[in-house]
């Protein structure tokens, strides 16, 4: 492995260029340096550990060698942990407390006041310029936006229905879906976050839906906020939302009384006999994997008080309303949206949730809230479309087109505000 | 914390809530102040640059745009302090750092946290041979082992830290850990191809 000259220096003189080494290759022999570095780092699967073990067996140097530097590694991790001096926490307080640290540009020694001075006014400078800039584009956006509205007005034909633009719906503070554009360029949402570019493909509305793995459920919820007297119209609606754009399956949540029956049904098919009838109306109706743990949710689910808005629709019963029924969730997951007053659930992919957004709400007067759900502090929410895209791309486990189960509730927002 | 979390802490600071800062700061201490010390070797300038390091983070923070996690990038501020003031100090070449003794651990034997009191002398000793052995290393190599073997961030996040392609992290890693084997096989005995007979039990 090592030269007879200054192994030292040698070593170091190699990795200060980080060249490909004779001798690291020599060791290697016919091995790969990626897979041993796969096999320390513990990311093969049993079938590929074992190949490289038995081959590693005829080469006992290179073994020891991997297995020392495994050791290594095991080393190297346990020193993970390095206690903080006693009162370092105070620290933190004391850093906070310096503002004029803070606010003033940070100087490298040797950069003299004045030199200071002229970064900073050049910065102001480069800010003011911005800023101008950025009310002229707008100014100018809302001139040409209003031209080609006027335009359109007067070409529009006469039996040609006007088209329906989102509402907001003060109280709830809700993001104006106009700021989703349809075309994906970044627009600021507020004066603080700039709309990260939207990663996401266009999807083609006749590609078919291929599924690499179960629908999962996901961590964000969606409230959909309406007038009382809309909430009907709104739930017809959602049932087309398939059929017209062939991109999600809209599912019926189910109602207090639905869950309560479901629950005493299904604790009663834990033990042998025909399956009731609310079991009978849904397609999914296997009783093979039903959780043992449907007693506990029957004892929850009789003491929610769930909601009830407006009427419930004999055109929108509890179940699949509209597309693939294989994307619906199951019972398990319906049962906890229910409880939680989610009046029905989409199963959608990720990289479709902004479409989603924008047909939701062209049924007036909605407006829509998307909020990201932290798994292990339920109370802590992201709220701007902004971070909560950042967030999504962050996670290793979702991709584009992980079909996640997404609830929605339905506020009806109080309409003497 | 979770990502989640310090998310919805940046947009919180941004919205004006002072509190937000201290949480993600008081989160975020003890693992700045581990890097530093791996990096520098000393306590007190570990200290010092944790401060540093903190000050970076709350005067950058406002161009912290999302992409990457918040702790990559903390911990890519953290390191960047770290170098700079190895540069400063102006080492000589292959000059091992001032190894100062390692910081008392809280969890003394018999304070009935351990089970096996010999575990935490073990641990210890542990910690002090990769201590001085880190120290003999150039700071590109400790920074690598640092940050994938100590920190364990993902390749792609070593990458992202250090603004080097994946596939020359992977291959400096590895170029890494060689040194390191060479460096510990030397300074307590072992040869690179020779096993410890501990290592077969923990393999």
């Amino acid at each position: 492995m090592t030269d007879q000259k200054d192994p030292t220096q040698d070593r170091h003189d190699e990795l200060e260029g980080w060249p490909q080494s004779a001798a690291i290759r020599q060791s290697l022999g016919s091995f790969l340096e990626a897979d041993l570095q796969a096999f320390i780092d513990d990311e093969l699967d049993d079938e590929q550990q074992q190949l490289l073990i038995a081959k590693l067996a005829d080469h006992p140097e290179l073994k020891c060698l991997i297995d020392n530097l495994q050791a290594d590694r095991r080393r190297l991790h346990s020193c993970a942990v390095t206690p903080m001096p006693v009162g370092m926490e105070a620290d933190v307080q004391k850093t906070l407390a310096r503002p004029m640290l803070v606010s003033s540009p940070a100087s490298s020694p040797g950069t003299y006041r004045r030199q200071i001075n002229r970064q900073a006014r050049r910065a102001r400078l480069m800010r003011a310029v911005s800023g101008i800039a950025a009310v002229i584009v707008v100014v100018v956006g809302a001139i040409i936006l209003v031209i080609a509205m006027s335009k359109e007005v007067s070409e529009a034909p006469q039996n040609e229905q006007p088209r329906l633009t989102a509402i907001d719906v003060e109280p709830l503070q809700p993001h104006p879906i106009r700021t989703l554009l349809p075309d994906n360029k970044s627009e600021p949402l507020t004066d603080r976050l700039t709309m990260a570019p939207n990663k996401m493909p266009e999807q083609s509305r006749s590609e078919s839906w291929k599924l690499n793995s179960e629908p999962v459920p996901f961590a964000l919820v969606l409230s959909e906020s309406t007038e009382q007297e809309a909430v009907s119209v709104l739930l017809e609606t959602r049932r087309h939302l398939a059929q017209d754009h062939g991109m999600v399956t809209v599912v019926r949540n189910f109602s207090r009384r639905e869950a309560t029956e479901l629950q005493q049904e299904l604790l009663a098919a834990n033990t042998p006999g025909p399956a009731g009838p609310m079991l009978g109306t849904f397609a999914n109706s296997d009783l093979s994997d039903v959780p043992s743990r449907w007693s506990d949710e029957a004892e929850r689910g009789s003491s929610v008080d769930r909601p009830v808005h407006g009427q419930r629709s004999s055109m929108a019963p509890s179940g699949v309303l509209s597309g693939p029924s294989n994307l619906a969730p199951d019972y398990n997951i319906q049962l906890l949206y229910s409880e939680s007053g989610a009046d029905y659930t989409v199963a959608i992919r990720l990289c479709d949730i902004d479409k989603l957004l924008q047909e939701l709400a062209l049924v007036p007067p909605v407006s829509t809230r998307l909020e990201a759900i932290d798994d292990e502090a339920p109370e802590s929410r992201l709220e701007e479309m902004a971070w909560i895209r950042e967030w999504i791309n962050q996670r290793d486990d979702v991709g584009d087109m992980t079909v996640i189960h997404l609830p929605v509730i339905i506020e009806v927002a109080d309409s003497t505000d | 914390m979770t990502p989640l979390r310090e998310l919805q802490l940046v947009e919180a600071h941004r919205d004006g809530d002072g509190e937000a800062m201290g949480e993600l700061l008081q989160a975020y201490q003890p693992r700045i102040y581990a890097v530093c010390y791996r990096m520098l070797g000393n306590v007190e300038e570990a200290r010092d640059i944790t401060q540093d390091s903190m000050v970076r983070v709350i005067e950058g923070l406002n161009s912290y745009d999302g992409r990457a996690q918040l702790s990559t990038w903390v911990i890519r501020v953290t390191m960047n302090c770290c170098l700079s003031s190895l540069r400063r100090k102006r080492l000589r070449r292959h000059q091992p750092l001032e190894v100062a003794p390692e910081p008392q651990s809280r969890d003394r034997i018999g304070s009935g946290r351990e089970l096996q009191p010999g575990a935490g002398v073990e641990r210890s000793e542990m910690s002090k041979q990769v201590h001085e052995v880190l120290a003999r290393l150039d700071p590109q190599t400790r920074g690598l082992l640092i940050l994938r073997d100590i920190q364990e961030l993902s390749y792609q996040q070593v990458a992202e830290v250090l603004e080097v392609p994946l596939g020359t992290v992977k291959s400096r890693v590895f170029r890494a850990r060689l040194a390191f084997r060479e460096d510990f096989g030397a300074m307590w005995g072992e040869e690179p191809h020779r096993q410890r007979p501990g290592n077969q039990e923990a393999s």
